[in-house]
């Protein structure tokens, strides 16, 4: 009986079910791609480090250190790593890349990935290099063209896809350039200056307790500045790096679901509405209302099944094609794997959930009257508010919920904060749309034409839930603008075409017997002195009196009463001059311009970020290392420091006087009116002097650009999914309210409309709710965006309104013609036939 | 003079698989503000018949003319047209829009003339039949009884020149029926409206000045009062 019921509306039903596949098929494909990764880092976790233990320093090891790393029973290979320029012979380029010089035995577990393959053995043979793709694109590279580093020329063997050590896949500022470590010495960049940093990867004979005896020692390695990772250490990084993006993932994929879900009650509410009297007469016949309930149980749950089915073989169909979105981000191997397991959680959670969503609108209906197929109007159904069941199916689809959330995510914290900002999210967005709808119908002009008066009224129709639609339209509609605003908010951080006065291109790594060669050769080129500076390396060496080493025994990575670890330990490169610059303002203190070696403790100017991380005070005092020399300082003033402008800013400012006798080296700015000057000028300082370093800013946003708009893509991918729930519960939702639809229609034409008339107010209608799930959607998303911004990634917001007003009008036209097509053939259904039906 | 012409008029529906004629050859006239009923059993074609003269739908053959408009012959916009000019309808169901109030209800005939600022019009025809205090209700919030008399208000509105009813007290209890039934014949009468009731009430039929009886399709007799 159940199945012959159904037959009329199997499909529409089947429709309203599926709101909930997208959701699920996107938790499902999530799921399958978590374990897939964790299960390739786990079997690739050796190879991702190339070696047991790794260790890295920014400058040479000292004594003891040397002496620990050999103790230790295995083989060691070392490795430098140095940014420099390099000059590609095939167009004349330049550009500023990171080498690493490694040893023949590296890695010791692995294969280098490069093409063509197996290049290693010729690599370490003669002079060679392996480039990162992106080099090879941007200069024209083919394989056997030379690059000039320092002063040797190198020919290009192949592109190093992966190599062994390295987390990240492509350099973010700088590309890679790889050799062999026993040419560096013969390439003449490692001098002074130079930013080198070493690293010895360590094969051990009996790895076991690794992480113990390294922990054991951690103090000592800080003390000598030295950092280390295990195998260990780096498997757990990458899981948890990659936890927090299938964590963003699946919340918002749970989006999906949620909204499906709540478009599958929605639906299944107005389809059981329509039944009641049918429910009634089976009363009447004596039907027992368990057995009624059962009847429409089972049709619903049927139909749950086919959406759990669908929904999981599309999530694992779904996982196979998500490497392909994100393999340039993937430092290992991804291999998807058909999950019977997965298929089966997807299928039993899909059921549950849809089962769980059809009972709540069913509950009123095992109280139907059966006097109710007599008097129709007089016999009220009972509603679920103050049924006790309806709390407890809520409390289990809770509880349902939050479980699989759990096993998603593996973490009660996160899940505990997922759902709670899940719940906040759909709260706060059904918020914004009662109250944007709320006062359009009160303050609606009686002036404006009949037919748009109407289709905005159409949106208080009763059943019309013009709410869910707009918050299920606007979820994805947020995501995918807020994803494009924080992109284009990060980019205009880097806008090299703030001004005239904005340098765009930074040389550095100057020796002062090179700065006045560097000048003229900017100057050759017609290039503006935008900027010049002095930089003097130095650490801290007592922090109020006390000498540094002593907070390193207080506790790991800093505490909170102290300074924070870090600003003791990190290496400042540090400016003198007798004025501030329009980057910085004085906030506390007097900005001393001139002083004297005689004058110690120097007064010196600091930033008011590292006042706050080093928990200082005007007048406390500081001891610096400069390279041998012990300097005391004392705190006088604190400037503002507005990071974000490009160019050379500090953490500490000399008053002039004082460090000129320093080993010191020196960067400068400029602004380049074109790509082709920027070239010039590079070529013409590598040719001359083949240490100084430069930074295209042009180049960093292009690659900035493009990462950016990768990962932006993998989150939107998962975001259409959202997208596609708004849409389908929008479909759904306009097929449960298009008989009405239709009797309106019809009964306009009755009184006098013409079919033009019908279709305007079709359009004002949808033309309505898409403008105000638009106006939701770009409001919240400049909100998330700013949220966003000023608490995560800490850059100031500044919109792109073209870009915000380009989404409305996407998420307007969608909504538009959605809501359109599905209005099709409404103004041909014949009066007569419409108006005789109750 | 005559509002309404019926010549010939058959109506045929098809199904899949054979065609069922509902009206055959039926021919009358109705005079400019007179009231009349058509009645009949259940099935007997009154309503595809009301259906047919208030150019809802198109006869199998026939003419129909309504003022002298053609209505057998006009397209569904000029059928829209002339259906907003000539003629009122209160239907059976009531056939409210429940996204209006009562008074956007009442108005909805005068906007689709381009009409507006006619709301004093409407508050008073909604006054006379007793809801000046339920202007701004919905259907929802209205009894059946109190939905048709908004459906009365609205049906005069724009001062038709023919009202049809289609069992007009159909929906209500007696009680009910008591209070719109004298309401709609004392609102033809004010506005000077000719009046078609469809009905199987015969007590309802025997308050118009004439009966026509049909059955099978076919007018069967008519019956003056």
């Amino acid at each position: 009986m159940s199945w012959r019921d159904s037959r009329r509306n199997r499909f529409k039903l089947l429709l309203f079910v599926l709101s909930i596949v997208f959701g699920l098929s996107a938790l499902i494909a999530i799921r399958g791609f978590r374990s897939n990764v964790e299960r390739a880092i786990h079997e690739q976790s050796k190879e991702l480090v190339g070696a047991d233990v790794e260790f890295h320093s920014r400058s040479k090891y000292p004594e003891e250190v040397e002496t620990f790393i050999d103790r230790m029973e295995g083989r060691r290979a070392d490795e430098i790593r140095l940014s420099t320029m390099a000059l590609f012979e095939s167009n004349g380029g330049s550009r500023l890349v990171q080498l690493r010089a490694f040893e023949e035995v590296f890695p010791f577990y692995g294969t280098p990935k490069t093409r063509p393959e197996n290049l290693m053995d010729r690599f370490h043979s003669g002079r060679y290099v392996l480039l990162e793709e992106s080099l090879f694109h941007q200069f024209s590279v083919t394989l056997g063209d030379r690059v000039k580093l320092g002063t040797i020329y190198f020919e290009v063997l192949g592109i190093a896809d992966r190599i062994p050590g390295e987390s990240d896949l492509i350099g973010w500022v700088a590309p890679r350039v790889y050799l062999s470590k026993s040419n560096l010495e013969d390439t003449g960049l490692m001098q002074f200056g130079s930013r080198v940093s070493y690293r010895a990867y360590v094969k051990l004979d009996d790895p076991t307790n690794v992480e113990s005896d390294l922990e054991r020692n951690r103090r000592f390695f800080r003390a000598n500045r030295i950092g280390y990772d295990t195998v260990k250490e780096e498997r757990d990084e990458l899981i948890e790096s990659f936890q927090r993006v299938t964590d963003l993932l699946n919340l918002i994929g749970f989006m999906a679901l949620i909204l499906g879900g709540v478009g599958v009650t929605s639906a299944v509410h107005v389809y059981l509405s329509g039944k009641r009297e049918t429910m009634a007469l089976l009363r009447c016949l004596g039907t027992p209302s368990s057995l009624v309930v059962t009847i429409f149980l089972l049709q619903i749950s049927g139909l749950g099944l086919v959406a759990a089915l669908v929904g999981s073989l599309l999530g694992n169909a779904i996982q196979y094609s998500i490497p392909l979105f994100i393999r340039d981000f993937l430092p290992f191997a991804l291999e998807s794997r058909f999950s019977w397991w997965d298929l089966g959680i997807g299928l039993l959670f899909g059921w549950v959930v849809c089962f769980l969503l059809a009972l709540l609108p069913l509950l009123p209906l095992r109280k139907i009257s059966p006097l109710l197929a007599l008097r129709t109007d007089v016999e009220k159904p009972g509603t679920m508010k103050k049924d006790p069941w309806a709390y407890a199916i809520l409390a289990v689809l809770g509880l349902t919920l939050f479980g699989f959330g759990f096993a998603q995510t593996d973490n009660l914290k996160v899940n505990l904060a997922f759902s709670g900002g899940l719940v906040a999210v759909l709260a706060i967005l059904a918020m914004v749309a009662w109250l944007v709808l709320k006062p359009v119908r009160k303050f609606l002009p009686a002036k404006l034409p009949f037919a748009w008066r109407y289709g905005i009224a159409n949106l208080y129709r009763p059943n019309n839930r013009t709410v869910l639609m707009l918050v299920a339209l606007a979820v994805g509609f947020i995501i995918v603008l807020c994803l494009f605003l924080t992109k284009e908010a990060i980019l205009k951080q880097l806008d090299i075409d703030r001004g005239e006065s904005a340098s765009n291109m930074i040389f550095f790594d100057i020796q002062p017997s090179q700065l006045d060669g560097t000048l003229e050769i900017l100057g050759r080129n017609e290039l503006p002195i935008l900027e010049s500076a002095p930089i003097v390396s130095m650490r801290i060496s007592e922090f109020k009196g006390a000498p540094v080493r002593s907070f390193y025994r207080r506790g790991p990575r800093g505490d909170n009463d102290g300074p924070q670890g870090w600003t003791l330990r990190r290496e400042y490169r540090s400016t003198f001059r007798d004025h501030l610059t329009d980057a910085e303002e004085l906030v506390a203190g007097r900005f001393i311009p001139q002083a004297s070696m005689e004058d110690e403790p120097i007064p010196v100017s600091i930033s008011q970020g590292l006042l706050e991380d080093m928990g200082l005070e005007l007048g406390d005092r500081l001891v610096f290392d400069v390279q041998g020399l012990p300097l005391e300082t004392e705190i006088a003033s604190v400037r503002k420091v507005d990071w974000n402008q490009v160019r050379a800013n500090f953490f500490f400012v000399f008053p002039e006087g004082v460090l000129e006798e320093a080993p010191k080296m020196h960067i400068v700015a400029t602004r380049t009116p074109d790509a082709r000057s920027t070239a010039q000028v590079q070529s013409d300082l590598i040719e001359k002097y083949p240490n100084v370093s430069s930074i295209d800013l042009r180049l960093i946003v292009t690659t900035i650009d493009d990462l950016l708009s990768k990962v932006a893509w993998v989150v939107q991918f998962m975001a259409l999914f959202t997208i596609s729930a708004g849409l389908l519960v929008m479909t759904g939702t306009l097929m449960t309210s298009r008989y009405q639809r239709i009797r309106e229609s019809v009964l306009l034409r009755t009184l006098g409309a013409d079919s033009k008339t019908i279709k305007r107010i079709l359009f004002t209608e949808f033309a309505s709710l898409g403008l105000l799930a638009s106006i939701i959607g770009g409001f919240m998303s400049v909100a998330a965006t700013w949220a966003l911004m000023k608490f995560l990634i800490r850059l100031p917001l500044v919109v792109a309104w073209e870009v915000v007003f380009a989404g409305m009008l996407i998420m307007f036209a969608l909504t538009t013609v959605t809501g359109l097509l599905n209005s099709r053939g409404i103004t041909r259904q014949a009066p007569l036939e419409i108006l005789r039906q109750q | 003079m005559n509002i309404l012409k019926v010549e010939n008029v058959c109506k045929t529906f098809a199904t899949e698989t054979h065609e069922v004629p509902v009206l055959q050859n039926v021919c009358f006239e109705i005079e400019k503000g007179s009231r009349c009923s058509i009645l009949g059993p259940s099935g007997s074609g009154k309503s595809t018949l009301l259906g047919l003269c208030a150019g809802l739908d198109r006869p199998t053959s026939g003419e129909i003319y309504l003022n002298g408009s053609p209505l057998h012959a006009a397209s569904e916009d000029e059928l829209a047209a002339i259906r907003n000019r000539e003629v009122g309808f209160v239907f059976q169901n009531f056939q409210l829009i429940p996204s209006l109030n009562a008074l956007e209800n009442v108005l909805v005939p005068l906007e689709l003339r381009g009409g507006a600022g006619k709301l004093r019009k409407a508050e008073d025809l909604l006054k006379r039949v007793g809801l000046g205090d339920r202007l701004d209700h919905f259907p929802v919030q209205l009894s059946g009884g109190e939905q048709q008399r908004v459906a009365l208000a609205r049906a005069f509105i724009h001062r038709p020149s023919i009202l049809f009813a289609d069992e007009p007290t159909g929906n209500l209890d007696s009680e009910t029926s008591a209070v719109v039934e004298p309401l709609l014949f004392d609102l033809n009468r004010e506005a000077g409206t000719t009046l078609v009731v469809v009905t199987h009430n015969l007590d309802l039929a025997r308050k118009t000045d004439r009966i026509f009886r049909i059955r099978q399709g076919a007018v069967e007799g008519v019956q003056s009062l």
